[in-house]
């Protein structure tokens, strides 16, 4: 390869790739996820996924954490102290999870998966949300 | 010893005395109630061999002894017909019984099948929640037929919900009670001494008529307690013979049916409340079951207005959703210094908060010097061993009373007593109020986005994809109504139809029958957002919409779970340091295999589509399957959502 092919790739190619992917993401992500009660399997989904499902997050905050019988968590979640502080010792009704329970490095992978949710769409780019 | 026969023929025989001192004689009292009667409750005229037989003659080839042994001219449970159409009952729904056969007969033949028309139910749960959700529709009681034994333990867990709900039934429950004349078997097993036993904790009333006067005096009755607030369901007993015997036409006049008024709160409390309302800074206006009817819906908008009052709840549809006035939360309550409940549910709850931890602790959320207004109708008449009034909340003025009669005296009293100094402030309320209210749209707006291309389906998405091509239709919710649903406009009074009241799992689906049964004679189009794990208990009900062309869009909230209770697991493991999210699904998902819910409806004979996961199917499958509605028949589309 020679240097210019490899610059090409590097800072052309391989950034675009990595832009692409990341745009692909959600629809190719989400796809596994719709058998919801099925394996996992790591390679189809961001970090902390795993944690976030197996751990029952998604039943009250949804797989992509849009809430519904519990808060949204994401996109925007909160800084990963708050975060912590929440489930470690929720003031609602959400229940505790203890270290015995859910490990720190587990609680930060899945506020990785949080933070990797992207950013919803704007309400107003969506004409069904525009009841009368 | 006095058979049966005779018994009857005793009892006929007084009946005639009885109407004979007003001056006709039965047969003449009986044609002249015929001709009074209200053209709709009606029956059809009879056909040449009826007539005959209600004449007396004595068909071809027959002595009148070989008659008598084999036919009956005028059983009783034709007479029985005519006092439910009397009641302007349109509809029985029933899976069939031979308890009550005779009434069953007459319903189909002699009443001519309509008003009330017979329906062809699968399971008597299913009969008694469709019947609940009809009542909430057409503002009046569907009538059900069951077996006294084996039919009402099926039905009881429904009547339980339509108990809670205050929602009004009439229960007709077939039983043989002269041990001398039931057949060995079945007609034993199927026959009890207090056969209502079973459902008097959760029931208005009820009677075991021994005469034909006494069935009609108690149906009346019975009707009455019904639909006067607080309504509930109520049970007549029809009895095997009483409904079999011959009449030989001698049968009671049936006087016209008067409804009750229903109880009007105090006029006194009224005009305190008034008072308090009218010269608060922060009134709020806590509904429960406070709309019945579109009136009721009208007067609520009034009050608010009245006092630039925000309103809260949607036990029932009580007020407009896209009013300004329609608010949420709990800051509402928090900053009130006079709150008037009307028919609530709980007001416990709304006043105070209590968190399932470990150890269960409440505080109060309103503030300490709140001056509580209650008005409603549920102390009038309580029972004591199911709980279902919730827990005591003390208030400064209870007022008993059906809300919504009082409604007019008590808006009226408070336009009367409103200062004059009050009129900026009624201002500067409304402008608050407006801004809330929009911000509150804007936020619903934002939270729908998120998940919006979400597989499974988001429910903001499947509820918004469903809304817009429903928008176009005179639409009915007749099913419970989800925060997913608050972008909605829900303005007129079969908007939404509000939840089960006993949150008895398997009311939905049956329920959403009944109410787009009502729905149907209007045009209007009725939907569903019909939850997984109730549609599961008596699936059968479809076929009853099918069968009967009622024309309903159920839209599946397949989370594949009764996922309530794989959180309530969740909840416990981690209480206990234990489990995750495996643990918590034991039990509660349906899994390995999925239920395929567009293959249960199509083995049914009903329109379906699914299981779709993509939301960019949404659209086009609810258009097809609206297109079906639209030409009169139910349909179904399986969508397989976010879990919650």
């Amino acid at each position: 390869m020679s240097v210019n092919t490899h610059l090409f790739a590097r800072h052309i190619l391989y950034p675009l790739f990595i832009l692409l992917s990341q745009l692909a993401w959600p629809a190719y992500a989400q796809e596994k996820t719709f058998d919801f009660h099925g394996e996992i399997n790591d390679a189809d989904h961001p970090t902390g996924y795993r944690e976030y499902v197996e751990n029952g997050c998604w039943q009250c905050h949804g797989f992509q954490g849009q809430g519904m019988a519990g808060p949204a968590l994401a996109p925007n979640p909160l800084p990963y102290e708050a975060f912590a502080a929440l489930v470690r010792k929720p003031v609602n009704v959400m229940p505790a999870y203890s270290p015995a329970l859910l490990s720190d490095e587990q609680m930060r992978r899945i506020h990785q998966y949080l933070q990797s949710i992207p950013k919803a769409p704007d309400p107003d780019s969506l004409p069904l949300l525009s009841v009368e | 010893m006095t058979n049966r026969r005779d018994f009857i023929k005793g009892v006929a025989g007084t009946v005639t005395g009885v109407v004979a001192t007003a001056g006709l004689s039965v047969q003449q009292e009986a044609v002249a109630q015929q001709t009074a009667a209200p053209e709709k409750a009606s029956a059809l005229p009879p056909t040449h061999y009826e007539a005959n037989m209600e004449k007396g003659v004595i068909p071809d080839g027959y002595t009148e002894e070989q008659a008598h042994h084999y036919f009956v001219q005028s059983p009783g449970s034709d007479f029985m017909v005519d006092v439910v159409k009397g009641l302007g009952i349109d509809y029985i729904a029933s899976n069939p019984g031979s308890s009550f056969r005779g009434l069953q007969e007459s319903i189909s033949v002699y009443g001519g099948n309509k008003k009330p028309e017979f329906l062809t139910c699968l399971h008597e749960e299913s009969a008694a929640a469709m019947a609940h959700g009809y009542a909430k529709i057409a503002y009046k009681p569907m009538g059900i037929a069951v077996h006294g034994t084996v039919g009402l333990q099926h039905a009881a867990m429904a009547i339980y919900n339509a108990y809670c709900d205050r929602v009004p039934m009439m229960i007709f429950a077939g039983n043989h009670m002269d041990a001398n004349d039931r057949r060995p078997g079945a007609e034993w097993s199927h026959s009890a001494l207090d056969c209502i036993k079973l459902v008097r904790d959760f029931i208005k009333w009820d009677d075991i008529p021994l005469s034909l006067p006494h069935y009609m005096e108690s149906t009346q009755r019975a009707y009455k307690v019904a639909t006067t607030p607080p309504m509930g369901p109520v049970a007549i007993v029809v009895d095997g013979h009483l409904q079999e015997e011959d009449t030989h036409g001698k049968v009671p006049a049936i006087p016209p049916y008067v409804p009750s008024t229903p109880p009007h709160g105090d006029m006194g409390a009224l005009i305190e409340a008034a008072k308090l309302l009218a010269n608060a800074e922060n009134p709020v206006i806590l509904a429960g079951r406070a709309a019945r009817t579109p009136v009721g819906l009208e007067h609520m908008v009034a009050l608010a207005e009245a006092l630039q009052a925000p309103v809260s709840g949607d036990g029932r549809m009580n007020f407009p959703s896209n009013h300004y006035l329609s608010q949420g939360g709990r800051a509402l309550v928090r900053q009130a210094d006079v709150i008037l409940g009307l028919e609530n549910r709980d007001l416990w709850a709304q006043i105070n908060s209590m968190r399932d931890l470990v150890h269960r602790t409440s505080s109060r959320v309103a503030r300490d010097d709140v001056k509580l207004i209650s008005i409603g109708s549920d102390d009038l008449y309580m029972l004591s061993n199911y709980q279902n009034f919730q827990r005591f909340q003390p208030v400064d003025l209870d007022i008993n009373g059906d809300a919504e009669a009082s409604l007019p005296f008590l808006i009226e009293e408070i336009k009367r007593q409103m200062p004059k100094a009050r009129f900026a402030k009624l201002k500067d309320r409304a402008d608050k109020y407006r801004e809330s209210y929009q911000k509150g749209m804007e936020e619903e707006r934002i939270a729908a986005t998120l998940g919006w291309n979400d597989k499974p389906v988001s429910l903001y998405r499947l509820s918004m994809e469903l809304y817009d091509v429903i928008k176009d239709h005179d639409w009915s919710l007749v099913s419970q109504k989800s925060s997913a649903q608050n972008l909605w406009p829900m303005t007129r009074h079969y908007h939404h139809i509000g939840g089960s009241g006993g949150a008895g799992i398997g009311y939905e689906l049956p329920a959403s029958v009944g109410a787009a049964l009502a729905n149907r004679e209007h045009g209007r189009f009725s939907v569903a957002i019909q939850p997984d794990g109730d549609f599961l208990f008596a699936p059968g009900v479809v076929w009853t919409a099918a069968h009967h062309q009622i024309p309903l869009l159920w839209v599946m909230h397949n989370n594949r779970a009764y996922h309530q209770e794989v959180m309530h697991l969740q909840r416990m493991a981690s209480r206990r340091q234990r489990g995750n999210n495996n643990q918590a699904k034991i039990g509660n998902v349906f899994e390995d295999p999925f239920i395929n819910f567009a293959k249960l409806a199509e083995g049914f004979g009903v329109y379906s589509e699914g299981p779709i996961t993509n939301p960019d199917d949404l659209a086009p499958a609810l258009r097809r399957a609206a297109a079906i509605v639209d030409s009169g028949m139910p349909a179904l589309v399986d969508v397989v959502c976010q879990p919650a």
